[in-house]
């Protein structure tokens, strides 16, 4: 039981790292969040399992990369500055570009793993 | 705001800074402040500072994904095939892009340095050193007697060892480039 689990951890790790960029893209779409609302929102909402190591060093390489800018804002109903991230022109290109890759992906997958039918037993 | 800082904190965020070391000041403030202010929203939420310190892993390894990241992009931006090879070969172990230009790379100086040796020692002893064929034999390097064989290369040897020697610096310059732009993001 303990070993399907980790194998089923272990599985779901290595597809987790194609999305999470694609899920980063995503929720910067909507609007500039801070890294731990990125986290939440990823962990949460679309159930990735990122950890707290990986999604600040993933953020610091997408901005190196042109694809998000950051900016320390003070909120006037919090103590403490934030890091907030939001899109550039180049990250919305490539989350166009990264959705379309995504969707025929997940049209091709969905096909091929109907096409398998349920797994017997 | 030092002064009240928890000492886990304070001591994470010296080992966090001193990991950093090698990025520009301004990464590194930004890096640890990031870090600071992830911990105290955590801890404003009702997390321990303890559990989000550990959430976040030692701090030399939180540092590396970091460090990694900005070697990449620094030896991309030199363009010096020496920074090229050593970024390389840092990601060697992490990307198979890295691991296949550096098998390739590998193998292209092995040629080299072989091909190198031989066309030094046809300098000092053109008549048995080459590449030998005979009906029971096909090599490149000394033969105890040249009438055994015919060499096939005769004074080619040094021309096509300094091809090599050129081949294989242009080669790991390309394959580093190629191989450390498809680990740094696209810009």
């Amino acid at each position: 039981m303990a070993r399907d689990a980790k194998r089923t951890g272990n599985r779901r790790t290595q597809m987790n790292k194609g999305v999470v960029e694609l899920a980063l893209l995503s929720i910067l779409r909507e609007r500039a969040h801070y890294g731990l609302e990125i986290l939440d929102r990823m962990n949460g909402e679309v159930g990735l399992e990122v950890a707290d190591g990986t999604i600040y060093p993933l953020l610091h390489r997408m901005e190196t990369g042109g694809f998000i800018t950051s900016e320390w804002v003070i909120e006037p109903d919090h103590a403490r500055p934030r890091k907030y991230y939001a899109l550039t022109v180049q990250g919305r290109a490539e989350l166009r570009a990264m959705a379309t890759e995504w969707r025929d992906l997940s049209k091709r997958i969905n096909a091929l793993v109907g096409k398998a039918g349920p797994e017997k037993e | 705001m030092t002064q009240k800082e928890h000492p886990r904190l304070a001591a994470y965020a010296r080992e966090l800074r001193w990991a950093l070391s090698a990025l520009p000041d301004a990464d590194r403030d930004s890096i640890v402040d990031e870090m600071r202010s992830h911990v105290l929203d955590r801890v404003d939420a009702g997390a321990s500072v303890e559990d989000t310190l550990a959430a976040l892993g030692p701090a030399d390894d939180y540092a590396s994904a970091f460090r990694d990241a900005y070697t990449v992009a620094t030896s991309l931006s030199s363009g010096r095939t020496p920074h090229l090879l050593g970024a390389l070969m840092r990601n060697v172990a992490n990307s198979v892009s890295a691991a296949v230009a550096g098998i390739v790379i590998l193998g292209a100086w092995m040629f080299t340095l072989m091909i190198g040796n031989v066309a030094l020692l046809k300098i000092s002893d053109p008549a048995h050193v080459g590449l030998w064929k005979s009906d029971h034999f096909f090599f490149i390097g000394i033969i105890d007697d040249p009438s055994t064989g015919r060499e096939l290369l005769g004074p080619w040897l040094l021309p096509i060892a300094l091809a090599s020697l050129v081949i294989s610096l242009l080669l790991t310059r390309w394959l580093a480039v190629w191989a450390l732009r498809r680990i740094a993001p696209r810009r």
